[in-house]
């Protein structure tokens, strides 16, 4: 399999992944929105890891991408997200992730479709 | 934001609560924030760290979320929201509101109130009827505040609503919210649980005390015929053993009310009290176990204060002058049967707690507690000197609160005992007029009085004879009533009359509702034909007040069960399914009820007819 074809799978996977991260996302917003603060941070640290990954995966597939993603958009929120987490501030918490991190993770499975379609 | 609006918001609250929010401006740790979508945001410094109470990005869609949780819920449902922050999911759940829902909403912060006074005229919310906004921590006042909120008739319909995190900043105040809810919640049900299990016994209570009703007094012959003398309410708590002796030297000076429990303990003493009140029921605990303490004792001749349903054995051995309470579900059978003036008192949940009550009624003043530990004082339940002070209950050990005690520290309360102090400083809160002295020596704080020992309470106050029982002994002279059997009779044959009228009624009633529960498709016209049969029972409770007190409890248990009232935008098919089975539960409660009650009345009848068989007898033979 040439390197070409190894990253079109890479993408594939992750239009998945970040398919699942949203759902993720979504459900960490409701449960800080419910109350249930300990199973959003749960979600959070998870969400956390899956964005990790994703970003060293775009990253890694930057040159066969037909609209590149730039990762670095994600810099701001993230430390939004260690200063929220450190106040353990739960509104804001909920707020980074559906009014920022969010949008971002859709816009990046949006991008990823349209390489795997191209 | 104008200045203007402000003002008018705090010149209203200020109005309603006597509170000024705008000093806690300076010094408030909260500051107002533009959001993303141009609103406003609230962002507080806790302890050096800074959180927000609304999203920064959008607060509207968080008040719009906020209201989505609603669930099950109806027009009498009493929602009490904790956090106002700037308030836009109040106005969201004001959509949603009918205008029976009461509304408490509680804002620990009153920097963040001063912060949406400046947003928003909030003044229509503050007349809104059944609505409060409270604010601070003080936990004394919002127990007073539920207490005005929550009653008999909601308590099983009452929703908590955290708003946003703010069980998580302001969470020692919130676990008290929900304590004093809780509180209140088993206060009511004890209230509602005693009506509902006891209501066959207060009925059979009430018939066979009729007679000692109709020719004794009620307890407007001893309304503020005591002014200004000092009242002494013994109880039986584990500190009457310190003091108790100190009491004989009260003479006339002072009238001493006892409890059942506690009449053996001070007639052992030497100590004669003014009056005895008796206020059980009596079937289970605690009324048996008063009522096993006080019947080696109960033929004596010491003035009885007690209420129309209390237990008919005490009241029949008792030998002495009674004085009757009215009760607010008997107020009607009382008027039918006597035509005279009998009053309701608040009586709380205990003898001390009713005593209390009537002490007041009386005219008393100051009023002072002996053996009202209201807690396990040196691990002991009641006093040596009263029955049973090894008495446990069943879960006792589980049931522990820890209360503020008179000293200041810490004591071990029971839930019963909580509600007791509850209902006590309630009484005392709303009657500040007088003077309350805790002279226990021990146990938990009442919260109003001030705290002396036995003695110095004695010395201060009671500083000349008052003549008490001659005062006592004239007012019964006055109340004595002529021999009226036969108006007795007639009264209680035109009652047994309507009584099979409402019987008929309501058989019908249920045998018609129940057939519509497996009709398909019913609708408005058969709820018509339903409600002629309420029509028939609402001229009959017109007619005559003794059916009324009966029917009008009866509809009024059945209007607060959350499974009849309206529910928020119910279909017609609902609305139509509900008040069949409104119906069906109304007139099966009825029609049994009627039943029952008859057979108490045929009883007084016969038992009439038997005394005037013997005093026909005696004529003869004379």
């Amino acid at each position: 399999m040439n390197q070409r074809a190894e990253k079109m799978e890479v993408i594939q996977t992750l239009v998945e992944y970040t398919g699942r991260l949203i759902n993720g996302i979504n459900e960490a917003v409701d449960s800080f929105h419910e109350g249930m603060e300990g199973k959003g941070m749960d979600l959070v640290v998870q969400i956390i890891d899956g964005l990790k990954w994703s970003m060293e995966a775009i990253s890694l597939t930057l040159d066969v991408q037909v609209e590149p993603i730039d990762i670095s958009e994600m810099i701001e929120p993230f430390n939004a997200m260690v200063e929220a987490l450190e106040n353990m501030d739960y509104v804001l918490i909920g707020d980074i992730l559906e009014y920022e991190i969010l949008p971002k993770v859709e816009e990046w499975n949006q991008k990823l479709i349209l390489t795997i379609g191209a | 934001m104008s200045s203007s609006l402000y003002e008018k918001n705090v010149q209203e609250y200020m109005k309603i609560t006597g509170k000024n929010i705008s000093l806690y401006e300076k010094n408030s740790n909260a500051v107002l924030e533009k959001t993303k979508d141009d609103n406003y945001t609230i962002k507080i410094n806790d302890f050096n760290r800074e959180i927000y109470i609304h999203s920064k990005y959008s607060p509207i869609k968080e008040g719009e979320r906020f209201v989505q949780k609603l669930s099950a819920y109806n027009i009498k449902t009493v929602f009490i929201v904790y956090g106002m922050g700037l308030g836009y999911h109040i106005l969201q759940l004001l959509k949603y509101l009918h205008k029976g829902n009461s509304l408490i909403i509680i804002e620990p912060n009153e920097g963040i109130l001063s912060k949406a006074f400046s947003m928003y005229d909030w003044t229509p919310l503050m007349h809104r009827d059944k609505t409060f906004i409270f604010t601070g921590t003080n936990a004394q006042e919002l127990k007073l505040l539920l207490g005005e909120f929550i009653n008999i008739s909601n308590v099983d319909n009452i929703m908590l609503l955290p708003f946003s995190q703010y069980p998580n900043i302001y969470s020692v105040f919130y676990e008290k919210v929900i304590g004093e809810i809780k509180n209140y919640v088993s206060l009511f049900k004890i209230s509602k649980n005693t009506r509902e299990h006891f209501w066959e016994q207060f009925n059979k209570n009430f018939f066979n005390n009729l007679y000692s009703i109709f020719y004794q007094g009620t307890i407007n012959d001893l309304k503020n015929k005591f002014s200004n003398i000092p009242a002494f309410i013994v109880s039986a708590g584990p500190s009457l053993d310190k003091n108790i002796r100190e009491l004989q030297n009260v003479k006339d000076r002072g009238i001493i009310f006892s409890g059942g429990r506690t009449l053996p303990t001070l007639i052992n003493h030497n100590i004669t009290p003014h009056f005895v009140v008796s206020m059980d029921p009596g079937i289970v605990d605690p009324g048996i176990v008063a009522y096993n303490v006080l019947k080696d004792y109960g033929d004596h001749t010491i003035p009885l204060i007690t209420t129309v349903v209390s237990n008919d054995t005490v009241i029949s051995e008792h030998q002495g002058d009674a004085f009757y309470i009215s009760n607010s579900e008997y107020r009607g059978l009382v008027k039918y049967f006597t035509q005279r003036d009998m009053d309701i008192l608040p009586l709380g949940a205990s003898v001390a707690n009713a005593s209390l009550s009537i002490a007041v009624y009386l005219g008393c003043n100051p009023i002072i507690f002996i053996g009202q530990d209201l807690a396990y004082t040196d691990g002991k339940y009641h006093a040596d000197s009263c029955s049973d002070t090894t008495l446990k209950q069943d879960g006792e050990d589980n049931d522990l609160i820890e209360v503020e005690g008179i000293d200041g520290n810490k004591v071990l309360t029971n839930s019963v005992w909580h509600t007791f102090l509850m209902w006590m400083e309630k009484f005392i809160y709303h009657n500040s007029h007088k003077t309350y002295i805790d002279a226990t020596e021990g146990g938990a704080k009442i919260h109003g009085t001030d705290i002396m020992t036995l003695r110095q309470a004695i010395e201060k106050y009671c500083l000349k004879n008052e003549f008490i029982q001659d005062k006592i002994n004239t007012i019964i002279k006055a109340k004595k009533i002529g021999y009226q059997d036969e108006k007795l009779q007639r009264l209680l044959m035109n009652l047994k009359v309507d009584l099979e009228k409402v019987h008929k009624i309501s058989s019908q009633g249920f045998k018609e509702a129940h057939q519509l529960l497996n009709k398909e498709n019913t609708d408005e016209k058969d709820i018509r034909r339903l409600n002629l049969f309420e029509t028939q029972l609402n001229d009959l409770i017109k007619r005559n007040e003794a059916v009324a007190d009966i029917l009008l409890r009866i509809i009024n248990d059945i209007d607060t069960n959350n499974e009849f009232i309206e529910k928020m935008n119910e279909s017609k098919e609902e609305k139509c399914r509900r008040l069949i089975n409104r119906n069906v539960a109304l007139h099966k409660k009825i029609e049994d009820t009627a039943f029952n009650i008859n057979k108490l009345v045929q009883s007084v009848i016969d038992q009439d007819i038997e005394i005037i068989k013997i005093f026909q007898c005696s004529i003869s033979f004379v």
